[in-house]
């Protein structure tokens, strides 16, 4: 079933996402060319204006399209488990798991799209921009890939492979802890008879309150005890400080999985136990 | 073959409210059951409860003989109160939709009593008015070969003749193991289409009757009677 769930989720996100995305593409190309255009003009007259005016409204878009996949991210949860689609889609024979990670996958994915969306836009626009191949020149262009090769060595330690699952691990932890958390506030605000956005949001700043009290209690409490001498020697040779690296980014996806975690069993347990559909 | 809802001792409070209080109901398969009270009973609380969208403060509910959960939703075919249906989506997408999650979903049954109506199924159910969008949800509840049904004030807020076919739909469409349930105060409309009636007050059943024993007992129709007995 969680199958039929996520695939009934990207046909009601796609309808948004899909023509904001073909919006972004169009205007990746209008604004290389406006750039291009701008390199010639004489005077900055009204096609001056036009072309900044294109290039302006992409890096509009460009931002736009990451605030509409968060806001989407939450008015789903929100409209289709809490408001009156809830009646459908909570009846539906699926159990509260299911219900959850298809929002979250979905919104991962879209997230993800976002990110490659937004590096190639950018790409297409210096390419027609500057008539440079940038993406030709990132994979076929010697000097460029050795330094890329060059910088990845030495961060990844050798091993460009793990690191780049390293930093997989963290980004898709990282969006999963933001998603729960918006999922458990708004869970937890509308389980409240009335005013249940505004219940949400204080939900919201209150799990905020709850992680930096626990964050502070650490860092003032706990970690002075400790000794760190190891990171300062650490940073005496290369090889080392690469190894720290690494093992703040496991500790930062081992944080973020730790808030994973405490959000999806709150998020559960409140629809499971709290659903309060007015 | 299992009761298609059994309550024991069913009790669900909202802070120091009760909601319900000690119900206990059994409903056969076979029956069409009113479920009759007036505005604030408890009759939603009690069709939420076999839903699963609520969970009870004390006592037991099963369902064909599950408690309320994946495998119950299966069995039951639920009409909420409201439209539930997703303004973006066509009558089409609803019948796909109702076809990959219901096992029991008859989409040639649907597809009929849409065609019956005039109803184009690429309309979206943002364009379509009050009275149709509760016509698409009624055909889709009733177009599952569920064990139960459940339906929330089905009739309440259409005109007449929307009433009937509304009425006639769900006589015509339930098959003869399954039960239906049917909430409402418009008794007078429903009468004649029950074989049980059950009267529920401040959360409490305080009746449950078949119809024909209860006109030979009081000599008096239901609506007669829940006019007696709720009188303010």
């Amino acid at each position: 079933m969680l199958g039929k769930l996520i695939k009934h989720e990207f046909r009601a996100t796609r309808r948004i996402m899909l023509p904001l995305i073909g919006g972004v593409l169009l205007l990746s190309v209008l604004a290389g060319l406006s750039i291009r255009g701008l390199d010639r003009i004489q005077n900055f007259g009204f096609l001056g204006v036009m072309y900044s005016l294109t290039l302006t409204a992409f890096f509009l878009a460009l931002f736009a399209l990451g605030v509409v996949a968060l806001v989407l991210m939450i008015q789903r949860f929100y409209k289709n488990l809490l408001r009156d689609e809830g009646y459908l889609a909570m009846t539906l024979p699926v159990s509260v798991d299911e219900h959850i990670w298809a929002k979250l996958l979905v919104s991962f994915v879209w997230f993800a799209i976002v990110t490659l969306l937004s590096v190639a836009a950018m790409l297409i626009m210096l390419s027609i921009g500057t008539r440079m191949n940038f993406l030709r020149g990132l994979i076929g262009g010697e000097e460029l890939r050795k330094i890329l090769r060059e910088t990845l060595r030495y961060i990844g330690g050798g091993n460009i492979a793990a690191f780049a699952l390293e930093c997989l691990v963290l980004l898709f932890l990282g969006s999963c802890a933001t998603c729960l958390r918006c999922y458990a506030s708004l869970a937890i605000g509308c389980s409240a008879a009335n005013h249940k956005l505004a219940w949400s949001f204080l939900a919201f700043i209150g799990i905020g309150f709850v992680l930096s009290l626990l964050q502070n209690t650490i860092s003032f409490g706990v970690l002075p005890n400790l000794d760190f001498s190891f990171v300062e020697n650490s940073m005496e040779s290369v090889e080392t400080a690469v190894q720290l690296f690494h093992g703040a980014m496991w500790t930062g996806s081992a944080l973020a999985l730790i808030h994973c975690a405490i959000f999806y069993f709150v998020t559960r347990w409140f629809l499971k136990h709290r659903l309060n559909l007015a | 073959m299992d009761n298609c809802l059994e309550c024991r001792g069913l009790t669900k409070r909202f802070g120091s409210v009760r909601a319900l209080d000690n119900v206990n109901l059994t409903v056969r398969p076979g029956r069409v059951v009113g479920l009759l009270g007036p505005n604030g009973s408890g009759k939603t609380t009690l069709i939420k409860l076999c839903n699963g969208l609520l969970t009870p403060s004390d006592g037991a509910i099963t369902v064909c003989g599950e408690a309320p959960g994946k495998r119950s939703k299966a069995l039951v075919s639920y009409l909420p109160d409201r439209c539930c249906l997703p303004e973006w989506m066509s009558a089409k997408q609803l019948m796909d939709m109702y076809a990959d999650f219901y096992a029991d979903f008859d989409r040639a049954r649907a597809e009929d009593m849409m065609a019956r109506l005039n109803l184009s199924d690429k309309l979206l159910v943002g364009q379509m008015s009050k009275g149709t969008k509760e016509k698409v949800q009624l055909i889709l509840v009733m177009s599952r070969r569920a064990r139960l049904y459940l339906l929330d004030e089905p009739i309440g807020g259409v005109d007449p003749a929307t009433r009937d076919y509304i009425l006639e739909t769900i006589i015509r469409n339930y098959d003869e193991d399954a039960s239906v349930i049917i909430s409402t105060h418009l008794i007078s409309d429903v009468e004649n289409v029950l074989d049980d009636v059950v009267f529920i007050r401040d959360g409490q059943v305080t009746l449950q009757a078949s119809v024909d024993d209860l006109r030979e007992q009081y000599g008096k129709s239901v609506d007669a009677l829940f006019r007696e007995v709720f009188r303010c």
